[in-house]
């Protein structure tokens, strides 16, 4: 563990401290807590899940394995198993099952994978912490970027959140979270992590690698203001990447931070985040933005609009200089309609380009491909 | 924004014009075990209650908040107006708890008599009936206060 790691994590410690000894000070209370009698005792055991079913295609070249003869293996799903001991203490098991259709490397996506594994432990009112593989904090959609009933489009803003599945997802260590001032119209929620995750990029299929983010330590502050709906985000990651080039191994470390607007409203929704990543050295920054509004025409029926952009620019020094690598530019719109609350069917169209488009014919110097697309998906949970 | 139903608009001027307590004219009512000393509660901790931010009582014991099926017009009308958003909306924020691994919702019960059995047994229980539903032993009433 490296300085700049076990500093934050003694924060954490520090910061947790006072959560604890306050539920020490009650522990007595807290240990003798008569479980509440029930006419009807409520299951400690409960079950839920999604699905969301997709057919996409492409109207030239591949986009997030989208192709030109469209797919329907496009689907993500999961199945949340958990138990809750007591009102403090809490297993969930979440399998998680993802299809990327055209352009993705099966032998890096299995049939059904481990998402998350935790054990969620509750201190007072509004304080919890999570250890094992824990859905990592991280702006508005990071925690539910599968959960299709709660997506506007199929998936959050690739530019963002960046389509990789089970990488960026969760962490493996532990998660902490605190509220102050849960009964009061301006309330501050806090998480913090720490551990490492796994990277692996599907889309890479000549050389697909698998990487083992170490020492990832992270911070998501939401500000939720008066006015029902409207939460202000702000957070930042730092965390080391291996590499191998010629021969020789080591670590770039990562850092990144963003800041989110997340109002969702009675008749709209408005969703804007920005974030920036950049290498120690400097060598490498990106730029990754998006912005959603949403307008409900009826109850049932809602219409998106969503821009959204990433850039990557490199600074290698003499004699490479810098460039600019343009990675994606999309504008899309959607229609959602919510054939029952847990049901909504939804239609989309995207004008994309960028240089995560497929395009075989691609050449170096070329300006980005392009690469419009829709998708149609059924999503439900449970 | 909570939203006033144009029924409980009228009675809300009323309860002002003749110097009354501040309260809520509802198709419903909230009830707790008949032996919780609780004879009124707030909108706003009944907010926090249902949406689980508030999970312990005063003297420490915990909140049991049960709720009616989604389908259910009393469930509808408590959630417009106590929770000032309506059952699809609530939905979605328990789909936001539970597949972000935070909380689970509240007890859903399918009908008034089962709620009524429920915090009638259990003593750390609230729910609402409709509002014409007679309660019987075991449960009380209490005011909702603005």
């Amino acid at each position: 563990m490296t300085r700049r790691t076990w500093i934050p994590l003694l924060l954490v410690v520090a910061w947790m401290a006072p959560a604890g000894l306050l539920a020490a000070q009650g522990g007595t209370e807290e240990e003798s807590e008569p479980e509440a009698e029930h006419a009807s005792q409520p299951s400690k055991l409960t079950i839920h899940g999604y699905l969301t079913q997709a057919y996409a295609q492409s109207e030239e070249n591949v986009v997030l394995g989208i192709p030109e003869r469209g797919t329907a293996d496009y689907r993500t799903a999961a199945l949340q198993i958990r138990y809750d001991a007591d009102r403090r203490n809490a297993f969930v098991l979440q399998l998680d099952h993802e299809r990327l259709g055209a352009g993705a490397n099966p032998d890096l996506t299995d049939d059904v994978e481990l998402d998350w594994v935790f054990y969620r432990r509750t201190l007072g009112e509004s304080t919890s912490i999570k250890v094992g593989r824990v859905p990592m904090p991280f702006g508005v959609y990071n925690e539910i970027r599968d959960v299709g009933t709660l997506l506007p489009f199929y998936r959050p803003p690739g530019s963002f959140y960046a389509d990789i599945p089970f990488g960026m997802e969760t962490v493996d260590g532990v998660v902490a979270t605190h509220t102050l001032g849960v009964e009061h119209p301006w309330s501050l929620e806090t998480s913090l992590f720490y551990g490492d995750f796994t990277f692996v990029d599907p889309f890479e299929i000549e050389n697909p690698q698998e990487s083992r983010v170490e020492d990832a330590v992270g911070a998501q502050l939401w500000l939720e203001t008066p006015i029902q709906g409207l939460r202000l985000g702000v957070g930042g990651q730092t965390f080391l990447v291996p590499f191998e080039l010629e021969g020789q191994r080591g670590t770039i470390r990562h850092n990144a931070y963003h800041v989110s607007i997340d109002g969702s409203f009675d008749r709209f929704l408005t969703r804007a985040e920005y974030r920036t990543l950049y290498w120690d050295s400097r060598e490498i920054e990106a730029e990754y933005w998006y912005v959603q509004l949403g307008y409900y025409v009826t109850p049932k029926l809602r219409v998106y609009v969503q821009a959204e952009s990433a850039d990557t620019l490199f600074d290698f020094g003499p004699p490479f200089g810098e460039f600019e690598f343009e990675v994606t530019d999309d504008v899309g719109v959607a229609v959602n309609y919510a054939l029952r609350w847990d049901t909504l069917l939804k239609a989309e169209y995207h004008v994309h380009e960028g240089y995560d488009v497929f395009d075989e014919d691609l050449q170096m110097g070329d300006p980005p491909p392009q690469a419009d697309y829709f998708i149609v998906s059924l999503s439900y949970a449970f | 924004m909570r939203r006033l139903t144009r029924p409980a608009a009228i009675v809300a001027v009323l309860c002002t014009a003749f110097a009354a307590p501040p309260c809520h004219a509802a198709s419903y009512r909230v009830v707790v075990h008949a032996d919780n000393p609780l004879t009124s509660i707030s909108a706003e901790h009944l907010e926090r209650i249902y949406l689980k931010k508030t999970t312990h009582w005063e003297d420490g014991t915990p909140i049991d908040p049960v709720d009616q099926a989604p389908d259910r017009s009393v469930r509808e009308a408590f959630s417009q107006e106590i929770l000032g958003r309506g059952v699809g909306a609530v939905k979605s924020y328990w789909q936001r708890q539970l597949f972000s691994g935070r909380e689970t919702p509240p007890v859903e019960l399918g009908s008034e008599r089962q709620v009524l059995d429920y915090v009638s047994s259990n003593r750390y229980a609230v729910g609402y009936v409709s509002a014409g539903v007679s309660l019987g032993s075991g449960v009380k009433a209490i005011e909702i206060r603005d």
